[in-house]
């Protein structure tokens, strides 16, 4: 037997990355910062700050392409959609560019660019949050400040069961094609095919959650007992403790000081 | 805790991966329409309001991940659940002609408190193909306001008529013995499938 690897799970289970190790909260609380700090300043200079500040912190954080492709697509999705509605739309005084019945007024571009800017700010760092932080990590702070683990069961085996579900329906999608269902073809071909796929998904994910009661029931889980941890996170270095600490204070400062600006 | 229970909380993470893959099945098969609360709307059913209502909630903090300007629309989604588990009482999921109006209850909630809460945070203009709607009526002369209840109401009722038809087949199709096991499961039950079995 592999007692190295049984024996690792004795200790926290560090990556070896400053941020990545980072207690969950202390990275809430630093990303409840940044999140604040755009809605306070309302200036879009500040806001492409915090963004390109956003992509540093993945790339120090080793997941630069991941947080990317999901916030790059975020930003082009709603971010500029967010631009050109307001663009286009927004009425004003100075007049730019007249197409049709569209007037582009300087007025709608301010705007706009404000507050897009402002938006994928300000959503950054809830996309970099996610990106950085482990799911059961979260989940085992919020366990440990008291939470039920009833709440951590289903959040946990909702990312699972997206990814099971996922698998089933094409599974599904192929066997009813197989047997002659059309899911190409025109509009009505294929709503109609929706119910075939969706409705065996459904009817076996509910006889799969009965069987996994029984499974769950027969390990103890709804026992009113403290239950036990596979995994652990380490106890608060002094270095983040200090950062923590000065970034916070530094926050309330700089809050303080606009507000009397 | 009764049995009934403990298979609620075996049924929320599976409203919640059907409110994605439905998503999901929407993209395969290329349709125009969302259909993104048939979990929430079948848990409240079947579970009861407060499940539907967790349903939709954790299924909007999943969904805001990849796109966090969902998180303003949280409560819709609770309640959605909410709604669900009410009028599954009332019987409303027992015929298909009250459920088809029922997408009008879940329509206003959706569109009209949806639109109010557009309008608040995005100005009316919202990121997505509404937004631009809303945007051509604006120009057109009708306020933001009008503008983004128009849109959000009649694109939210195109939406939620599939949506609760959908429901109501799934629901139709659950056995019985499973049916007893769920909170509000009995209301589903029907009558003749007891007497055809003495």
């Amino acid at each position: 037997m592999d007692y190295e690897f049984a024996y690792s799970f004795k200790k926290p289970q560090l990556t070896n990355n400053w941020i990545l190790d980072m207690n969950p909260l202390s990275k809430l609380n630093l990303l409840i910062i940044l999140f604040i700090i755009p809605i306070t300043v309302q200036s879009w200079k500040w806001n492409v700050m915090i963004i390109i500040f956003y992509f540093l912190v993945a790339l120090v954080a080793g997941c630069f392409k991941r947080f990317t492709r999901l916030y790059l697509r975020f930003g082009l999705m709603v971010g500029l959609l967010l631009f050109v509605l307001r663009a286009l739309f927004i009425p004003g005084e100075n007049l730019l560019y007249k197409l049709w019945f569209i007037n582009i007024t300087q007025e709608g571009v301010d705007s706009g660019l404000q507050f897009s800017t402002l938006v994928v700010a300000i959503c950054g760092a809830i996309i970099l949050y996610s990106i950085v932080t482990r799911a059961k990590d979260f989940m085992y702070m919020i366990e440990k400040l008291g939470a039920s683990r009833v709440i951590s069961y289903v959040i946990l085996s909702s990312f699972q069961s997206i990814i099971d579900l996922g698998e089933m329906s094409k599974v599904i999608l192929d066997s009813q094609r197989a047997r002659g269902i059309e899911t190409e073809g025109n509009i009505r071909q294929r709503i109609k095919a929706f119910i075939p796929i969706l409705g065996p998904l459904f009817l076996g994910a509910i006889s799969n959650a009965e069987e996994k009661a029984i499974a769950m029931d027969a390990r103890a889980f709804s026992m009113p007992i403290k239950n036990t941890h596979l995994c652990h996170l380490r106890s608060l270095p002094v270095g983040e403790k200090a950062i923590l600490i000065a970034a916070n204070i530094a926050f309330i400062g700089f809050v303080v000081w606009r507000l009397m600006a | 805790m009764k049995q009934s229970h403990k298979l609620t909380i075996f049924l929320i993470p599976i409203g919640v991966a059907v409110n994605f893959i439905c998503g999901q099945i929407i993209l395969l098969l290329k349709l125009p329409i969302y259909l993104d609360s048939i979990g929430t709307i079948a848990v409240g059913a079947l579970c009861g309001g407060i499940p539907g209502a967790i349903v939709g909630a954790i299924s909007n903090i999943l969904n805001s991940i990849t796109n966090p300007t969902n998180m303003a629309y949280i409560i819709l989604n609770v309640l959605f659940g909410l709604l669900a588990g009410f009028l599954a009482k009332r019987g409303v999921f027992n015929s298909l002609w009250k459920t088809t109006l029922s997408a009008l209850a879940f329509a206003i909630v959706g569109g009209g408190l949806g639109s109010r809460i557009t309008y608040w945070f995005f100005g009316g203009l919202g990121a997505g193909t509404t937004g631009a709607i809303t945007g051509i009526l604006m120009q057109m002369g009708f306020s933001a306001n009008t503008g983004v209840f128009i849109t959000e109401f009649f694109a939210d009722i195109l939406d939620k008529i599939p949506t609760v038809i959908i429901v109501f087949l799934i629901l139709q199709r659950i056995p019985a013995k499973t049916l007893v096991k769920l909170p509000q499961g009995k209301l589903f039950i029907k009558e003749k499938a007891d007497t055809k079995g003495i």
